[in-house]
């Protein structure tokens, strides 16, 4: 993962995320031992398709937090998205193109309205998302009945369950396409440079003339497209669309975030960090299942390993573990 | 100002299940409606109004009892609303409250959580209505509260599946189960299965049991795992369609081919994964019927008739040609 990401910044990301980076070694030392299949590439190939929806939406939230905000709408947004896709497929006979299109599409434009609203009512993001949640959940209820749509047209449950070369599942491929996307977005363009000015200080942002509401709509709009994505994407692997799906996924989007050392206050964070912080929340999950763990224990397992990372994150910022770095 | 609400409710809720579902079951029914309309208008002129509380709506096994209670309060001209609490106990709480006010003649709750409506079923109670416990009974403890407990045999449909496991594996197997403790019916269907296996239950091997949650985008990554610790697996068996769903999809991402699927629900997902070949066995719950059964006995109820305290109907499994003949429906 690690090389294929940074090329030139390796050693600038390994810095920043030694936190995240020493707990994922530390886990996939202890897992290592403790399951044989834990380092197959099967088994690695399979937690990475795991992650990858997280990952979709967690690369979002990394805006959204920086920026001082924050997305709760993301889970509702899957399960509508997944729903109305597979809907316009089976139930509205679309062709499939079309229907993903729309998909996409509608899942942008309620992205789009969450982003006007907060940047020209001045609402504060939780509120908004918290509404849209019940909206875009309302919608695939609505549409759907609340009954799930099975889908077995091949064309369109390959883009969930297709390989590449036979080897690299698509979801796989997505994730990296998309976390390029995002490094080079929020790194080498101008459009990076005023999301960290604004969540760094929003006052100064504007004073230097920072189109701060376009930067904003420009996010949760962002938001929007990924969660359509993944509602898409998951709905393929599961050769359904499922309204009721989503349940907590803003969640763990924005437990990645912060495992991968992004400060809730906004201002401090890189999508390297959250991709770190997606697969240590994923091995988790998959070490434990090999170990055939209680899933009551792993909640408190997840839980405590959050605890400590989130912990070892803060402290090298006082000098005291780790060298003080720059974000 | 409630009732208005409520009613308002009733009448949402009826136009999104419409949106969803088809018009392939209304044929047949209105014929047997004119009859019995006609012998119920004339041997009592009373029309009575019927709530049901069920756990959620966003679930067509809820949906498809919510749409027979409606059917059958249509053809008999009796007023009916469905309550939603969305599985959150504490609005489930306040609808029984408002429902005791509405002074309904009967009411079908299905508990968000068996130990939880003690309080709402007291004021149900003291006003005089009569509570039908359908599919998810109340704890022990407060039975003595609701008139009966109309489900499916939980137990029964977890041993028809385990006995045709054994049939189908003489020489045992290597199998996995996804359950969901937190519910007392899927906590049935599992005892059930282990106790299905009969004699030959030792040669079955365990090799992992997980928490599915009854949902299908929980279920897939962990049984992904399971088969990566497992690749030598013979079969899951899941506590719903759902979760069985998961699991098939499951198999089908490791490109695994010969891993057997059982599940309990055969609900119109279920019955088309067990036509293409994803499901291996499932057993059927029986959604309709209960509603059928429970509104019979409501009207029994009316008419001064005792009821039996505990009505389990039987499941059953469901072979590929049933599953043909009600493709798209629950039973």
């Amino acid at each position: 993962m690690n090389s294929r990401l940074s090329n030139g910044v390796a050693g600038k990301m390994l810095k920043g995320n030694i936190g995240i980076i020493s707990v994922l070694l530390l886990l996939c030392i202890i897992l290592s031992f403790t399951s044989p299949v834990f380092l197959t590439a099967d088994n690695i190939m399979s937690v990475l398709r795991q992650v990858s929806n997280n990952v979709y939406l967690a690369l979002g939230m990394t805006l959204a937090i920086i920026i001082g905000g924050i997305d709760l709408s993301v889970g509702s947004i899957v399960a509508m998205c997944g729903t109305l896709t597979v809907g316009f497929i089976v139930t509205n006979n679309l062709p499939m193109w079309i229907a993903v299109v729309l998909g996409i599409l509608i899942g942008t434009l309620f992205g789009l309205a969450t982003g006007l609203i907060v940047a020209y009512f001045r609402l504060p993001a939780f509120i908004v998302t918290m509404a849209m949640m019940n909206i875009t959940k309302g919608v695939a209820y609505i549409y759907s009945g609340g009954r799930s749509t099975r889908i077995m047209d091949e064309a369109f449950t390959s883009i969930g369950t297709g390989k590449l070369f036979g080897i690299v599942p698509f979801p796989v491929v997505y994730m990296i396409i998309l976390i390029i996307i995002f490094v080079v977005l929020l790194n080498k363009t101008k459009f990076g440079t005023y999301v960290y000015a604004l969540g760094g200080n929003r006052e100064a942002a504007r004073l230097s003339g920072i189109p701060i509401k376009r930067i904003e709509i420009t996010v949760y709009t962002l938001i929007g497209l990924l969660s359509a994505f993944a509602g898409i994407v998951l709905s393929a692997r599961m050769y359904s669309g499922q309204p009721s799906v989503g349940e907590g996924y803003e969640l763990d989007a924005i437990a990645s975030c912060v495992l991968g050392g992004v400060s809730m206050s906004g201002g401090i964070g890189n999508i390297s960090g959250t991709v770190f912080g997606a697969i240590v929340l994923g091995i988790i999950s998959n070490g434990l299942n090999l170990m055939g763990v209680s899933s009551f224990w792993q909640l408190v397992v997840k839980g405590l390993i959050i605890l400590v990372a989130v912990i070892i994150d803060t402290q090298k910022g006082r000098g005291n573990l780790f060298k003080k770095v720059s974000k | 100002m409630k009732k208005v609400l409520g009613l308002l409710l009733g009448v949402s809720m009826i136009a999104a299940s419409l949106i969803g579902c088809g018009s392939n079951q209304t044929k047949e029914t209105t014929e047997t409606t004119e009859t019995e309309k006609v012998t119920e208008t004339t041997s009592d002129e009373k029309a009575y109004s019927f709530a049901f509380l069920p756990n959620t709506q966003n679930n067509t096994f809820q949906a498809a009892m919510n749409d027979t209670f409606k059917k059958l309060c249509d053809e008999n001209g009796y007023d009916y609303v469905c309550l939603d609490p969305d599985y959150d106990l504490n609005k489930q709480l306040s609808q029984l409250a408002d429902a005791a006010n509405q002074g309904f003649d009967a009411v079908f709750v299905i508990p968000v959580d068996s130990a939880g409506i003690r309080q709402g079923l007291e004021q149900l109670n003291e006003k005089g209505i009569p509570v039908l416990n359908v599919d998810t009974p109340v704890i022990k403890e407060d039975l003595d509260l609701v008139e009966t407990v109309i489900a499916t045999d939980a137990y029964n449909a977890g041993t028809l599946v385990g006995a045709e496991m054994a049939k189908i594996y003489p020489d045992g197997a290597k199998i996995a189960i996804l359950d969901f403790p937190s519910n007392e019916s899927c906590i049935n269907r599992v005892a059930g299965f282990l106790d299905g296996l009969g004699e030959d239950k030792d040669k079955f091997e365990i090799v992992a049991q997980q928490d599915g949650a009854a949902a299908l985008d929980v279920s897939m990554p962990i049984a992904e795992d399971i088969l990566q610790a497992n690749p030598d697996l013979d079969a899951f068996f899941c506590i719903n369609d759902p979760s069985a769903m998961g699991a098939a999809a499951a198999i089908k991402a490791a490109g695994k081919e010969n891993v057997g699927v059982y599940s309990i629900d055969a609900s119109p997902d279920g019955k088309a994964a067990l036509l293409d070949g994803s499901f291996t066995c499932v057993a059927a719950q029986v959604p309709i019927k209960i509603a059928e059964k429970a509104f019979e006995s409501a009207i029994a109820l009316k008419e001064g008739k005792t009821i039996e305290k505990e009505i389990l109907l039987p499941s059953f499994i469901v072979t590929k040609e049933m599953a043909e003949e009600t493709a798209g429906q629950w039973q």
